[in-house]
């Protein structure tokens, strides 16, 4: 299973040598990134290092994105990068090459057959979601003849709103504050909330920790998503070498100063509430 | 005349009917399995068919919801219960997970209609699904007028639209918080409304944001009843009603109103207008306001809807017609508020028939006369000289359709 990590910037990749490659996003056309390129910084991040490039094209598009869309998507099709990971299905119609694509619908590749049927029109690749259990993943793999990407380690993104919720929260009660990063809290559960010109986006109370789950996951999976969203280049290096070295989860736990969960690998969400 | 569709939801058979009674042309329901609203009653096969029935010998349509996001053990069941849906008859299913798309195409002639989960909200993803075999698609709610249009004007497929009713405050289809808060599935019939509960904003240094009242996602609803003749003329074909656990007066009121301003617009459409009064009712049905969100490019402060949780029930909605007797003029009524003689009310029923009445006597199920009918579901009769029908409604007066 390769290593992929979602950047916080281009000065992460000389700190993160340990892995095989690196997600960012692509200005006005991606959410729930942590760096955001234009075309030209991704044009020379695909000349400048030999790892492997995703750019995620995830946004929600609008008829006014398309034209611009569909000139970004022949570009890096031209690139040396590895795969787009998609969201909208106009993408699907304006690419050129289904081979780079990958599934990223974050909360519905969830099962074998609908896997089976993207696959039957020319996708290749999946990132499952994190709201599966690892029993589930294992299923899929068994059942599906393709690439899964699965998340391992990062807080999650869990909410995409295409409204500026806190900059209308503090323009309606006349509120003064310039914080890059927000965080709203229930029963002392901090959810981070971060807003970009596309809307706002929230995240798990928590760090997904994979890390007792990685081994089964190696056998099932191609690639392990790394997020270092909030978590600095240092600490997410380290947090690597001990995936790679194996030293143990309570070492990973020493290294955070945050809530770490094993998220839904072994816990199914309840689909009727029995009254 | 051009022909477009009111599509109402229905949580259940009394409100299927209530719905077509009050002029819907098509609803929409979930089955006990595969719809997103796992927690409202929803429908066994045997009354999906009841409801076929009724709806067909009306000339009216039926769709089910088959649009939960699939694991891998839903997706085992999908084509039995296509194959089910279809034997029962049903007019289409709506669907989001494209297996189910791709196994009703494969196994059934059901039509397929695309959720709103997919979030569709442009041209390009519109060609995408038709090239998949859905008939309809359910445009994402963050879509404008203009971006509505263009997507009508570039492709050849039915386009539905919401025009009443609540909002999400994400994406549809990119939203787990039930998941991650209470370990529900939002997607899969489970959401918990986290959307609408209050929090506290902290900032970088987790220091609170306070306003007067507290930081929520909730926003306000959604209402086009002003955009109606627009969306007429823009060619789109289903006007849907958000809200399958609403009650019935609220769908006979909201499917009466829309009714009334889509056939006086295609009846009339050189000297229609739009009825502010009508929006009043419309807000007061609900207790919630409701502006046109993103449809006329609003997606601002004035969207979020900053209550502190306070949600008053509606009040006006008195009691529904269970029998009418020509003879006597004895209207039996099932309470659903506190009403007394005395009181003025109105009695309204479908094809905006509105009757104006003055409690006077009140007879309790033992024929004897009481002054107020305050135990819910109690059954009482009052005398109503104008002639109203099972499935009638009495409400508060409250004078805003008598004002000019």
């Amino acid at each position: 299973m390769k290593k992929l990590v979602i950047i916080n910037s281009l000065d992460t990749i000389s700190k993160l040598d340990n892995v095989d490659g690196y997600i960012v996003g692509l200005k006005g056309f991606s959410v729930n990134m942590n760096l955001y390129l234009d075309i030209d910084e991704i044009i020379k991040l695909s000349q400048s290092t030999n790892k492997e490039i995703f750019v995620a094209v995830n946004k929600n598009m609008r008829n006014s994105d398309l034209d611009t869309l569909k000139n970004n998507l022949i570009t890096l099709n031209k690139l040396n990068i590895k795969g787009i990971l998609f969201y909208d299905k106009s993408i699907y119609m304006l690419a050129s090459n289904l081979e780079k694509l990958v599934l990223a619908t974050e909360h519905s590749v969830t099962n074998y057959a609908t896997i089976n049927y993207y696959k039957s029109l020319g996708i290749k690749n999946f990132y499952l979601s994190s709201e599966i259990t690892i029993d589930e993943i294992e299923e899929i793999a068994k059942k599906t003849d393709t690439n899964l990407f699965v998340n391992v380690f990062g807080y999650l993104p869990i909410f995409v709103s295409k409204r500026h919720l806190i900059t209308n929260y503090k323009k309606y009660f006349n509120l003064k504050d310039d914080s890059q990063i927000y965080y709203m809290e229930k029963e002392n559960k901090k959810y981070p909330l971060l807003e970009t010109e596309d809307g706002t986006i929230a995240y798990s109370d928590y760090i997904l920790n994979a890390y007792l789950d990685y081994d089964k996951l190696n056998t099932l999976a191609d690639y392990a998503i790394f997020n270092s969203f909030l978590i600095d280049d240092d600490t997410i290096s380290k947090v690597i070498e001990c995936f790679d070295k194996k030293e143990g989860i309570d070492k990973i736990n020493m290294l955070l100063n945050y809530n770490t969960s094993d998220g839904f690998m072994h816990k199914e969400t309840i689909y009727k509430v029995v009254k | 005349m051009k022909k477009v569709e009111l599509l109402a939801p229905a949580g259940d058979l009394e409100r299927l009917k209530i719905a077509i009674d009050y002029g819907a042309d098509a609803v929409y329901l979930g089955g006990v399995m595969l719809g997103l609203r796992a927690n409202a009653k929803n429908f066994t096969y045997e009354e999906i068919e009841e409801g076929c029935r009724y709806a067909h010998e009306r000339s009216k349509k039926v769709y089910v919801t088959v649009n939960i996001v699939l694991h891998n053990k839903e997706a085992e069941l999908v084509k039995d219960i296509l194959i089910k849906l279809e034997k029962i008859g049903v007019d289409a299913i709506i669907a989001s997970d494209l297996y189910v798309v791709a196994t009703a195409k494969k196994y059934t002639n059901l039509e397929v209609h695309l959720s709103t989960q997919q979030s569709v909200l442009n041209k390009e993803a519109v060609k995408f699904f038709k090239n998949c075999g859905v008939s309809r698609i359910v445009l994402a709610r963050e879509t404008s007028k203009e971006e509505i249009k263009e997507i009508i004007d570039n492709t050849d497929i039915e386009i539905e639209c919401f025009i009443h009713g609540a909002m999400c405050a994400s994406v549809s289809g990119r939203c787990t918080l039930s998941n991650y808060l209470t370990n529900r599935d939002a997607n899969r019939g489970g959401c918990s409304q986290i959307c609408r509960w209050d929090f506290d904003l902290l900032n970088s240094d987790f220091k609170p944001i306070e306003g007067d009242k507290p930081f929520t996602f909730c926003s306000k609803d959604l209402s086009l009843l002003k955009y109606i003749p627009d969306m007429i003329d823009m060619n789109i074909k289903s006007f849907k009603i958000e809200g399958r656990m609403r009650s019935i007066y609220y769908i006979a009121t909201v499917i009466s109103i829309y009714r009334k301003a889509i056939d006086d617009y295609l009846n009339d459409p050189v000297n229609y207008k739009y009825d502010e009064r009508m929006e009043i009712l419309l807000r007061n049905c609900a207790n919630r306001d409701s502006i046109p969100q993103f449809f006329d490019g609003t997606n601002d402060e004035t969207c979020g809807y900053y209550n502190g949780r306070i949600e008053v029930s509606n009040q006006d909605f008195l009691g529904v017609v269970i029998a009418y007797d020509k003879e006597t003029k004895y209207a039996t009524i099932e309470e659903r508020n506190f009403f007394k003689k005395g009181d003025s009310i109105e009695i309204f029923g479908p094809n905006m028939h509105i009757v104006d009445y003055i409690v006077d006597e009140i007879l309790d199920e033992d024929n004897n006369v009481i002054d107020v009918v305050r135990h819910p579901q109690q059954i009482v009769k009052i005398k109503v000289d104008t002639p109203i029908y099972p499935n009638y409604m009495l409400r508060k007066k409250n004078n805003i359709l008598t004002k000019s």
